[in-house]
């Protein structure tokens, strides 16, 4: 078994090829219902990066991510629309809000052992959503906000589906990036030693408490640029996205994708977002579904999708044996 | 460093978990460049006391000092700044790095790198990578290890991953080694190993703090002998004058028949 199967050389070529397949792609779609869903996968691959640093890296989980997404839409729709503040303005100011609504929740619970974080988060994330309905006079109440002024660059109004896509994929790659950055890092290492043994990693000096808390927050910001990307293109936020299903979905993604891997959230996020597309006639059934799907990667993909597939094409190249080289 | 001096002082300390008194009032120092053993039979309170001593436990009381300095009731996290690492009864690496991550990790409070300059890579952090990387490597090398350094640490022979633990704790350049039970599972021809290894430690100035069953391993290398008997400690000297102590050769073969 090899845990991380690719050295960092192999994910820093990946980047060209994979910005290039993007970059292309938009000229091989000539739906803009396709486009649109594209949008969808790149701000679901922005949460789901998120949600797996937190889960496949600190080990936490988090039920309530949606919310943080939502406290994204909703800052820039109140900054934008109530007190007309430029749209990027708007827009650098979600994260910060997510992330500090992250802080807050994670400082109490992240200090304790097991899984406080989920019943924490569970918790907020239904609290807030009964916020977005309640506060009427600043959200709108069910009926949502409207009239949310669209991302600009100079002149040039980004309105366009297949304008959007380019903005929406470079926060997404850049994400990614520092992702992956992240990882192969000190703090990366650390937060793997967590994961494996917390005694052995106090041992060494790792201030358990304050890497679980920087990941939540960074989680939370992730999900708040998130949030303010879905308000800047779909111009209207109302609470219905910001559930627990959703939250759920998040999860599901992660896990699709596979835990502690980068590129497994795009994977995990076009699965589970085309899915939902494909799903949307079912309804309610549809929590079923997802339901069955997270009890049978559970089961058969414990690495997820990306991981399986990876280690099915590595096997059959296993016949010799990759020279050991020291990194970095 | 200098040789002798005292570094760490347990005063009168005790644990208790519930009803049970795992160590009970035991005070003793340990010197810097001397190799102390804790010895005892199973349940003597011997991991208890280490664990106390690397602050994964809080004594219910008594006061452990280093340097004079009162640490009692530190987080396990700050022993490494205080120049205190160790190593674990069940070998505690991280599996899922690689050997020379391993030792890196023993680095990790003598780098600076944050979340921020982490997901920036900036060149201050590529800097400090390269400059960890060769650190590890050298303490590697020390431990026979180089060769290995790109496998994961599990798919180590137990033997070796006894010694890379011991190579991780020595990476945080630390003033006390404590090691609990490192001969454990080793061979003879590694258990001569380890012995050369902890002796050219403790040559070197450090502080050693050894628990260990092997009897060999501890009457040859250790300068002085601790022994706890159910919490207590029992007897305090050099490794002979231990061994003709009664009441050690009582906690260990139990009283003889013919004394009642």
């Amino acid at each position: 078994m090899d845990a991380r199967s690719q050295s960092p050389r192999y994910h820093f070529l990946a980047f060209p090829i994979v910005g290039a397949l993007l970059a292309a792609l938009p000229f091989a779609l000539h739906n803009n219902y396709y486009i649109g869903v594209m949008v969808f996968i790149g701000i679901h691959t922005i949460l789901a990066l998120g949600l797996n640093l937190l889960m496949g890296y600190a080990g936490q989980v988090s039920l309530g991510h949606a919310a943080f997404y939502g406290i994204g839409a909703y800052t820039t729709a109140i900054l934008t629309t109530m007190l007309k503040w430029p749209p990027w303005v708007g827009l650098a100011c979600a994260p910060m809000v997510a992330g500090l609504a992250a802080y807050l929740i994670g400082m109490p619970t992240l200090k304790l052992k097991g899984h406080y974080l989920a019943m924490a988060t569970l918790g907020f994330g239904m609290i807030v959503k009964i916020l977005f309905v309640e506060y009427y006079p600043l959200t709108g109440g069910t009926s949502g906000m409207t009239g949310i002024p669209p991302l600009s660059l100079g002149k040039l109004q980004l309105v366009d589906d297949r304008q959007f896509y380019y903005v929406v994929w470079f926060f997404a790659l850049m994400l990614i990036w520092v992702s992956y950055n992240i990882v192969e890092s000190r703090v990366g290492r650390a937060l793997r030693a967590v994961h494996t043994s917390e005694i052995a990693a106090a041992s060494v000096g790792v201030d358990i408490a304050k890497y679980k808390i920087q990941v939540f927050v960074l989680s939370g910001v992730y999900s708040g640029l998130a949030g303010a990307l879905y308000a800047h293109y779909i111009r209207f936020v109302n609470p219905d996205p910001f559930g627990f299903m959703f939250s759920i979905q998040l999860v599901v993604m992660v896990v699709v994708g596979g835990m502690a891997s980068i590129w497994g959230a795009i994977a995990g996020a076009s699965a589970i977002t085309l899915l939902s597309q494909v799903l949307q006639r079912f309804e309610d059934y549809e929590v079923i579904v997802f339901g069955a799907i997270l009890v049978l990667v559970m089961i058969y993909m414990p690495q997820g999708l990306t991981k399986s597939i990876v280690d099915l094409t590595a096997r059959r190249r296993s016949a010799k044996p990759s020279k050991p080289e020291v990194l970095p | 460093m200098t040789t002798g001096a005292v570094f760490l002082e347990a005063h009168d300390v005790t644990k208790r978990f519930g009803g049970l008194t795992a160590v009970d009032s035991v005070s003793f120092t340990m010197k810097l460049g001397t190799i102390k053993a804790l010895i005892g039979p199973n349940g003597a309170g011997k991991s208890t006391m280490l664990n106390m001593l690397s602050g994964v436990y809080l004594p219910t009381s008594g006061r452990i000092s280093v340097r004079t300095v009162d640490v009692t009731g530190q987080q396990a996290h700050k022993f490494v700044g205080l120049g205190i690492a160790r190593t674990f009864q069940t070998v505690q690496l991280f599996g899922n790095m690689t050997v020379i991550e391993n030792v890196v990790m023993g680095l990790h409070t003598k780098c600076k790198t944050g979340i921020i300059q982490s997901a920036l890579r900036l060149p201050s952090v590529l800097r400090e990578e390269r400059m960890v990387f060769a650190s590890a490597m050298e303490h590697l090398e020390r431990v026979g290890l180089a060769d290995r350094a790109s496998e994961l640490a599990v798919n180590l022979p137990y033997g070796q991953q006894r010694m890379l633990e011991i190579a991780r704790a020595m990476a945080s350049s630390p003033e006390m080694l404590m090691l609990d039970e490192p001969a454990a599972g080793l061979s003879m021809k590694e258990t001569e190993h380890l012995a050369l290894f902890v002796q050219e430690i403790r040559d070197s100035g450090i502080g050693v703090l050894v628990v260990d069953h092997d009897m060999r391993l501890i009457m040859d290398i250790s300068d002085e002998v601790v022994v706890l008997d159910h919490g207590k400690k029992i007897a305090e000297g050099t490794p002979r004058e231990v061994q003709t102590n009664p009441s050690v050769i009582t906690a260990y073969l139990g009283e003889e028949a013919g004394d009642e």
